[in-house]
């Protein structure tokens, strides 16, 4: 089905199964799920899906993370053991979302605890979040945005270290880049914002 | 690649585990456990104030102590088990195993209807510290069996936890 030209996101984000509308290269707008469309990024590549990286684990969430990140996580070629172990770890942060284990979630860019899981990065209403991957150094930022509840699309990584304050340039550009790949994978569609945590997760999660 | 694997490997007699598993199996059983104290916390209705009072220590040193996977250790985790329930941690084996069935592309609403794989388990156990049952106090049980899989599980009056810790199975670790 074929739609006139709509300016703006008309992605409606409370379902993945919500019909949503997805601009096309010649400017024409076609609807398909969100679930479709992930899907068919999975099969062109540009996403990858993580799952659970143990099979008697509970799937409760998605996580999508883009080839960039998958590329880091590679394990294939790692020659430096430290590196291999911190990416191991943050694997199993990924599983921490995916599994559906209690975190905490912080709205709050700008006051948040270090215990903070997952915190909205500012402006809120770019739609970006960042999970904190802190333990052991260097920390590591993984910024992406909810696509919908429970499915969160992880754009790129970052050092904690390699960042300055909430609002330098340094996060600013590296939101700034997140922003970007979002467009890229997602054109014509903006990210959930809302202002609950359990719009975003529907379990599990404490408002921080 | 459409799907995020790691290649964990078995651990081997005489041979030294590699750095990615060891690091992914110490995440998963940090981040397990912390969601797990955090979740005991939620659930009973206390705060961290609370726990700091009982414990006799400053809600700067709770703030540590909850504040990240990284900062709890056997003791920390016993204080705050033993704070919150009244429980304490007992060790024992469990032989009991079953295999985990192999994993597809499943729909949302399968993953919702999937729920997951007891298995086999070493485990710590929660002891009530009580004799007297007629409260149902709390318990506690960590179980991690010898094939790697871990398992937490409490019972409380007001209805049970369960939570799985690192299940390794020789599918996953090849």
């Amino acid at each position: 089905m074929r739609l006139p030209t709509i300016d703006g996101s008309l992605a409606l984000h409370n379902r993945c199964s919500t019909i949503c509308f997805n601009s096309h290269a010649k400017g024409d707008l076609t609807y398909m799920s969100i679930e479709s469309m992930l899907e068919r990024l999975v099969d062109e590549g540009d996403l990858i899906e993580c799952a659970p990286q143990l099979p008697s684990d509970a799937w409760a969430r998605d996580l999508y993370i883009t080839k960039v990140i998958a590329d880091e996580l590679d394990s294939n070629g790692w020659e430096d053991a430290e590196l291999g172990y911190r990416f191991g770890q943050l694997r199993s942060d990924f599983d921490r979302f995916v599994v559906g284990d209690l975190i905490e979630v912080a709205l709050d860019p700008y006051d948040k605890p270090k215990s903070a899981f997952m915190a909205r990065l500012g402006p809120t209403s770019r739609g970006l979040w960042s999970i904190r991957s802190t333990e052991p150094r260097p920390a590591i930022r993984v910024l992406g945005a909810f696509i919908c509840q429970d499915t969160f699309i992880a754009l790129c990584t970052c050092l904690r270290r390699e960042l300055d304050g909430p609002n330098g340039p340094l996060w600013q550009q590296a939101i700034n880049n997140a922003d970007a790949r979002w467009a890229s994978l997602f054109p014509g569609i903006k990210p959930l914002v809302e202002e609950e945590v359990s719009r975003y997760v529907s379990a599990n999660a404490e408002p921080v | 690649m459409s799907r995020l694997t790691l290649n964990l490997s078995k651990p081997k007699k005489g041979s030294k585990i590699d750095p990615v598993t060891l690091g992914y199996i110490r995440g998963r059983n940090r981040n397990k456990m912390h969601s797990f104290i955090l979740k005991l916390l939620r659930d009973s209705g206390m705060t961290k104030t609370d726990v700091a009072e009982i414990l006799g220590k400053r809600p700067e040193q709770m703030t540590r102590w909850f504040g990240g996977p990284g900062n709890m250790t056997i003791d920390t985790i016993s204080d705050i088990v033993f704070a919150i329930s009244g429980s304490f941690v007992h060790i024992s084996e469990d032989d009991a195993h079953k295999t985990a069935p192999p994993r597809n592309r499943r729909s949302r609403s399968e993953k919702e209807a999937a729920a997951p794989m007891p298995g086999g388990h070493v485990a710590l156990r929660s002891v009530s510290s009580t004799a007297d049952t007629s409260n149902a106090r709390p318990t506690l049980r960590v179980i991690v069996k010898p094939n790697g899989q871990t398992e937490i599980a409490t019972t409380e009056s007001s209805g049970a936890h369960r939570i799985k810790l690192n299940p390794v199975t020789s599918e996953a670790i090849g």
